[in-house]
């Protein structure tokens, strides 16, 4: 570093030139970095969205847009790998009489809260109105998130209409989803709902699968693949991001080499300032030499000349990018206006290794611009260099020719390079070979056209010529590098224009009707339905419609889906923008395949393929390929009426109408329009269709021109600097001029014909090479050389048509509409969002605190017989109905330990008119614990779903009620329970001792003087248990005695009711006693009833007054703050009994299923200090005031 | 010593030098004169290393340096040569002091090490007072004088003086050319002046005029 001073002391002389250099480089990182951060930034937070979505789903099962059959459903949700499973209808709600639309994800909570809690709503008014207890179960109810509602502009309670088919559907705005912070917009609401109302029902689109632990996902992924229909893929959720990733990444490419393009001027321009300054500072490094610099010292500092340049143009060029990409990220949104991820709101993030490559590539730039200087410096002769007069050896070689001419000759074998992983590596190769080339043969070039230059003329141009020929290096390699970027960029614009013009004569050949009418975008909620379609085709004016059906085809899983586009298509295909056709048809339907598809598969016109339709694999032959620029992942097009064959499916989403002879185009818009409600239909000409596409265009590209404009700029400014230098150097060259009488006019003509001598025709045949010929689409040829089997193609996805057809940037969406990471998936299992499901479930909670909807329940009413076995069975006409087995068990080693299982059913009162298969009229939860002295506490878990498709439900005929691998159930041999909790699991033969124990008035039992307050109500005590329990992996045999329960009832509580204090004890002399009290807010008993029945005998009824409750003693719960009593003396009729824990902390929170916390806990019953039974206690309404029906 | 013998040099066919002789010793400073093109510059970048000869020997302290390769002779004369040029090649982006101190430099001294020679020698110079300024600021004579410091600053073996004179005017030539031949001597060091003029030549020790039949006193 001693001689630092020697060497970049020189670079702050020289301000003008290293500014220039410095500025090339700035930009040509900014705009490099901008567009990585931007997309960085873009890709991160659609993979965040993704990985949210997907939750902890290990796998996803995707189908066609328009859905699977919903049967699926049970069918994985029952497979042995399958811990959860989650299904999904996800719908692109167009907002009624508005251009955009609402992603709505219809989702069934419950597997939700299991699966990706993160989507779990909170609905607005919880803890408010006990009313709304099932808000988010509601078929018209709508959560938003924080992103959508500020886009919608509005609040909770307010009401957003959507497009429904071709009707209006009106859905309340609910509440939030609480775990979706990140400014997306989406929307979740009840999957039956979304079925319903959207005309959906008995379809799903994706099932989000949770595999039991220890399963892995790729093996499962195989087996469940198996049992799946043609055209339903299983993929793992990271699949959807890379997926995602592709589509953006050819877009992502161009846009960096644009930004290349620029840094590659840079590049250039630090050569241009380096040689001009190597020549000025000749006799500087000759003296250097002499006083005993070694060449590789001066060699290795005019490199770090350069270096330093590059380094402090990547370093400001870096931070200059992050600003450039928070203003892009503001104006243009992720995707820089291609339309990826639309609906995103993604963050800039500062990438310390991405910014550190861009710092090093603006350093390389510079080292790479330095490097011939130099090596130029580095070997001249010092003895040559200290005379005067000598400059003009310097870049006066006639370059290097032969290696030009072999660099321009791989640009030939470069082309021919595959796309490797779908990007024309081989075609940038090209770009470089031919840069590279033109650039070492244009001194021996422009030397041979200086010799072709008249010798005549002013004496500027004589002067001019003689120089171009003595030196060429000089008036050319100063220039050349600029000139060239300059040119490939305006060759880009002229592609980029050309290519424009192609795809807007697609357009009119793609829209040959007179006017187009859709009821929404393909993938969306609107659609024509026949009947529609039939009033279409009869309108006046109207002379032929053309239908169209959209969906999507997955071909193979982890890949995006393949649009399907059904409509008339001419025998022979001749309506199509055709390229390549097959010979004679077959007897197989048709299909017609666009050109990308053709690449990805690998299908020829007339091969036999088989496409998957309505889940089965149906035989068809490709009877073409067509030019489609606006699908990137592939398109097959088929006959309207072929596909209505196959699939039953005569829904249509657009409409081409042709007008009967003598009708206007407006009268016929007109009666459209009328047709259905307003906004409904969207009725278009082809010249408004193709100006919106045209716009779209314009808007993917915008960024294109941005990056083209700023190259252009720096390569003009890099022009005026390499000739400002370059007058510089020669300034005594002009000074001899001038003395000998040449005019500054005379002398600046000179150097203007120098320069256009240099550059111009370069210009012209860059842009030959590049330039796009748009008469030669029509031959089917591809008219671009390198770029177009890539980039070119790449570049006009994005553009093209994104509007009409949906898409890549939907398909983005959609295939990814669910990912995940395996450390998310994981944090989100550690229980990270138990919080938020709480939140949820307790809104869901209160389980018979259902509306005051128009449902009529079943009242419980005195004098009603219960008969059995039919009585053991769920009467779901009831609002709420329970099952609770609690015992003592005894284990192998003689010590006890508490059980209880509880089945609750709950009818909603919601969905009752709903066709879905998902509505959710009754719902089960189960909560099962086990008093664990050794523990000191309940091991507790639970569980929640609606009955319906998948593994929920009950029987009315005897007791049998599941969730999931969780039962309880009535057998010939007794009762049988089964629980597989997260620490521990049972299953448990309960044997009945006797007839059912009916309580109250046979049966009826009051919870009031109210007789409305009231439930039916029986009890088995003496139950002889035998089983095996495992508790933390260990299973061992138990026996034990239990008490069962099995009540229901529609009002169960009086108004004014806190809770209850019940017991059900199993005395040691075969007897059995059940007591409870109501108490109200103060503590005071409102209710109260026992039944005691004495071994053999007949239950006794006791009065109210004969039951007294009394606290000994109170625990406080450190959890939960609660203190609960304990320890109680209990008075029920002459008996007499004080009741003692298993242990104290029996508190069960179960307010993620039932929104309460209890404590529900296995008690000793003494008499007289003797233990003469044991049981269970439940005390409710200790926290907060219990809501029960 | 300088020990120059039979040198001789062609440059495509035809005879620059041919056999040219000359031994000097220490402390010994001669002038070389002789008419244009008759291979004054050609000799100096011989003896300076900077030009390969076609025969004869070259040698300093007894080291034939005629025969080096190149990373050789830039130790050479790095270590002990000095030059001072008519065109003064100092620098214009380091200071005066940093250019004086540059041989130092190239000889590995840090800055701080190198300041207090460069310094003295600025002192020698009669610019002690300049060593921050810029060469901007310096006449023609003064600029002179700093590359004589600078010539002298790494005590050398031998200095080379090309037309030290040739941009200046005739009194601060004078002036320059004195405290050349003075520094050259208390250094002790070998001191060639080549020059057109023969007032300048007076200011050594000898004279020699260059001929195409070789050097004659």
């Amino acid at each position: 570093m001693r001689l630092a001073p020697v060497f970049l002391g020189s670079l702050a002389r020289r301000r003008m030139a290293t500014l220039f250099s410095l500025v090339a480089i700035v930009l040509g990182v900014a705009l490099g970095m901008a567009v990585q951060a931007v997309h960085e930034a873009a890709l991160s937070e659609f993979g965040r969205g993704l990985r949210t979505l997907a939750g902890q789903a290990d796998l996803q099962v995707l189908g066609p847009r328009g859905g699977f059959d919903e049967a699926l459903y049970p069918l994985l949700a029952a497979a042995p790998e399958v811990a959860d499973a989650s299904p999904v209808l996800e719908i692109d709600a167009r907002l009624a009489g508005r251009e955009d639309s609402l992603s709505i994800q219809g989702v069934d909570l419950f597997s939700l809260a299991r699966v990706t809690p993160r989507l779990l709503p909170r609905a607005a008014d919880e803890g408010e109105r006990e009313g709304e207890r099932f808000a988010a179960l509601a078929d018209d109810a709508l959560f938003l998130t924080e992103g959508a509602r500020q886009a919608l502009g509005v609040k909770a309670g307010e009401v957003l209409h959507f497009q429904a088919g071709s009707g209006r559907l009106a859905l309340r705005v609910a509440g939030d989803l609480p775990g979706l912070d990140d400014g997306r917009r989406l929307a979740v609401m009840d999957i039956a709902g979304a079925q319903w109302h959207f005309g959906r029902l008995g379809r799903l689109t994706r099932i989000d699968l949770r595999l039991r632990d220890g399963i892995a996902p790729e093996a499962a992924r195989a087996v469940l693949q198996a049992r799946l229909p043609a055209g339903v893929v299983v993929t793992l959720p990271e699949a959807a991001e890379d997926e995602a990733a592709n589509l953006s990444r050819a877009y992502r490419v161009n846009l960096t080499l644009l930004a290349a393009i620029a840094l590659l001027t840079g590049g250039f321009l630090v050569f241009s300032a380096q040689a001009l300054s190597v020549v000025r500072r000749r006799t500087e490094f000759a003296f250097l030499r002499a006083v005993g610099l070694a060449r590789r010292t001066l060699f290795g500092w005019l490199l770090a000349e350069g270096a330093a340049v590059g380094l402090a143009g990547g370093v400001l060029g870096v931070a200059l990018g992050h600003a450039l990409a928070w203003g892009a990220l503001a104006v243009l949104g992720g995707d820089l206006g291609a339309g990826y991820f639309s609906g995103l709101s993604p963050r800039l993030q500062f990438q310390p290794g991405v910014s550190a490559l861009y710092v090093l590539l603006g350093m390389l730039a510079g080292l790479a611009g330095a490097w011939l200087p130099a090596r130029e410096a580095a070997t001249v002769s010092p003895a040559r260099a200290l005379k005067a007069g000598d400059e003009a050896s310097v870049g006066g070689g006639r370059g290097h020719p032969r290696l030009g001419l072999a660099v321009l000759a791989a640009s030939l074998p470069a082309c021919l390079i595959p796309p490797l992983e779908g990007l024309p590596l081989g075609g940038y190769l090209a770009v470089a070979c031919l840069l590279a080339g033109g650039v070492l043969l244009l001194p021996a070039l422009a030397a041979g056209l200086a010799r072709l230059l008249p010798r005549g003329g002013p004496v500027s141009a004589r002067l001019a010529a003689a120089r171009l020929s003595a030196a060429p290096g000089h008036a050319v390699v100063a220039a050349a590098g600029v000139l060239t970027s300059v040119a490939l960029a305006v060759a880009m614009a002229i592609m980029v224009a050309s290519f424009r013009d192609s795809v807007d004569q697609w357009l009119g050949q793609i829209l040959p009707a007179d006017l187009y009418v859709r009821a929404g975008r393909a993938s969306g909620s609107g659609h024509l339905d026949e009947t529609l379609q039939a009033r279409i085709a009869a309108l006046p004016g109207v002379g032929r419609v053309d239908f169209i059906r959209h969906d999507t085809l997955r071909l193979i899983a982890g890949q995006p889906p393949v649009a399907l586009i059904a409509r008339p298509v001419a025998a022979d295909g001749s309506d199509l923008p055709l390229v390549a056709r097959a010979g004679a048809a077959g007897t197989l339907p048709r299909i017609w395949i666009s050109e990308a598809l053709q690449d990805l598969r690998g299908w020829q016109p007339g091969q036999q393929v088989d496409l998957p339709l309505a889940g089965r694999r149906v035989s068809v032959a490709v009877a073409g390929v067509w030019r489609d620029y606006a699908r990137q992942t592939g398109a097959v097009m088929m006959d309207l009426a072929d596909y209505r064959r196959l699939t039953g499916d005569r829904l249509a989403n657009d409409g081409a109408v042709h007008l009967g002879p003598g009708a206007r185009a407006d009268d016929v818009a007109d009666a459209l329009a009328s047709l259905a409600g307003p906004g409904a239909l969207e009725i278009a000409r082809p010249g408004e269709i193709r100006a919106i596409s045209l716009r779209i265009f314009d808007r993917s590209f915008a960024v294109t021109y941005l990056l083209e404009a700023v190259a252009v700029v720096i390569g003009l400014a890099g022009v005026a600097a390499s000739f400002a230098a370059l007058a510089a150097a020669r300034r005594r060259e002009f000074g001899m001029l001038r003395h000998l009488g040449l005019t500054r006019r005379q002398i600046g003509a000179m150097l203007a014909r120098e320069g256009r001598r240099g550059g111009r025709w370069r210009a012209r045949r860059h842009a030959g090479w590049w330039g796009h010929r748009p008469g030669a689409d029509r031959g089917g040829q591809s008219p671009e050389l390198p770029l177009e089997h890539g980039p070119a193609r790449a570049l006009a996805v994005p553009a093209a048509l994104r509007h009409r057809a949906g898409g890549p940037g939907r398909r983005g969406r959609r295939a990814g509409r669910a990912a995940g990471h395996g450390a998310e998936r994981r944090a989100g299992r550690a229980g990270g969002l138990v919080m938020q499901r709480r939140r949820f479930l307790f809104a869901l909670a209160g389980l018979a605190a259902v509306p005051a909807s128009a449902t009529e329940f079943a009242r419980v009413l005195p004098g009603r017989r219960l008969a059995f076995p039919a009585d053991h069975g769920a009467h779901p006409d009831f609002r709420t109905e329970w099952w609770y087995a609690t015992g003592w068990l005894k284990l192998p080693d003689g010590s006890p330990v508490g059980f209880q299982v509880t089945f609750f059913r709950v009818r909603t009162g919601l969905g009752e008119g709903n066709p879905s298969t998902f509505a959710p009229r009754q719902l089960i939860l189960a909560h099962a614990a086990i008093a664990d002295p050794r523990l000191g506490r309940l091991r507790h878990d639970e569980r929640s779903a609606r009955v319906g498709p998948g593994h929920a439900g009950f029987d009315t005929g005897t007791t049998r009620v599941w969730l999931g691998d969780w039962r309880f159930e009535l057998g010939p041999k007794g009762y049988h329970a089964r629980v597989q909790g997260a620490d521990f699991a049972y299953q448990l033969d309960l044997q009945p001792d006797g007839l059912p124990l009916l309580q109250g008035q046979a049966g009826f039992s009051r919870k009031a003087a109210d007789p409305r307050h009231a439930s039916y109500y029986y009890s088995r005590p003496q139950l002889r248990v035998s089983g095996q329990l495992t508790l933390d992996g260990t299973a061992r045999p138990v026996t034990g005695q239990a008490w069962l329960d099995h009540e229901w009832s529609s009002e169960l509580l009086p108004e004014g009711a806190q809770g209850w204090d019940w017991i059900g004890l199993n005395l040691d002399d075969g007897s059995g006693l059940m007591a409870f009290r109501l108490r109200d807010a103060a503590g005071k008993a409102l209710w109260s009833a026992a039944t005691i029945r004495p071994a053999g005998q007949i239950g006794q009824v006791l009065p109210p007054e004969a039951v007294h409750f009394t606290p000994l003693r109170q625990w406080h719960s450190p959890r939960s703050g609660i203190d609960w009593p304990v320890v109680w003396r209990v008075q029920a009729g002459g008996r007499q009994l004080e009741l003692q824990p298993l242990i104290n902390d029996q508190e069960l929170d179960s307010r993620r299923s039932t929104g309460a916390i209890y404590w529900e806990g296995a008690v000793r019953a003494l008499e007289g200090g003797r233990e003469v039974g044991r049981g269970y206690l439940e005390m409710t309404g200790y926290g907060k005031k219990i809501r029960v029906g | 010593m300088l020990e120059i013998e039979k040198l001789s040099r062609h440059f495509n066919g035809r005879t620059v030098l041919r056999d040219v002789s000359l031994q000097l010793k220490p402390g010994e400073y001669v002038a070389i004169v002789g008419e244009s093109g008759v291979g004054k510059s050609t000799l100096l970048n011989l003896v300076a290393g900077l030009d390969r000869p076609d025969g004869g020997r070259l040698c300093l302290d007894g080291e034939d340096y005629g025969r080096l390769d190149e990373d050789a002779l830039t130790r050479l004369r790095r270590d002990k040569l000095g030059f001072v040029f008519q065109a003064f090649h100092v620098l214009p982006h380091l200071t005066v002091g940093q250019n004086v101190a540059l041989p130092l430099w190239l000889q590995g001294l840090d800055a701080a090490a190198a300041a207090a020679p460069a310094r003295q020698l600025l002192d020698a110079v009669g610019l002690a007072e300049r060593a921050d300024s810029w060469p901007r600021e310096l006449s023609g004579g003064e600029m002179q004088r700093v590359a004589i410091a600078r010539a002298l600053v790494h005590r050398p073996r031998l200095v080379l003086a090309d037309e030290p004179t040739g941009n200046l005017d005739p009194a601060n030539g004078n002036k320059v050319l004195h405290l050349l031949a003075t520094r050259i001597r208390e250094a002790g060091a070998i001191g060639i002046l080549v020059t057109h003029s023969l007032e300048a030549a007076a200011t050594a020790d000898r004279v020699l005029r260059l001929t195409p039949e070789g050097l004659c006193g």
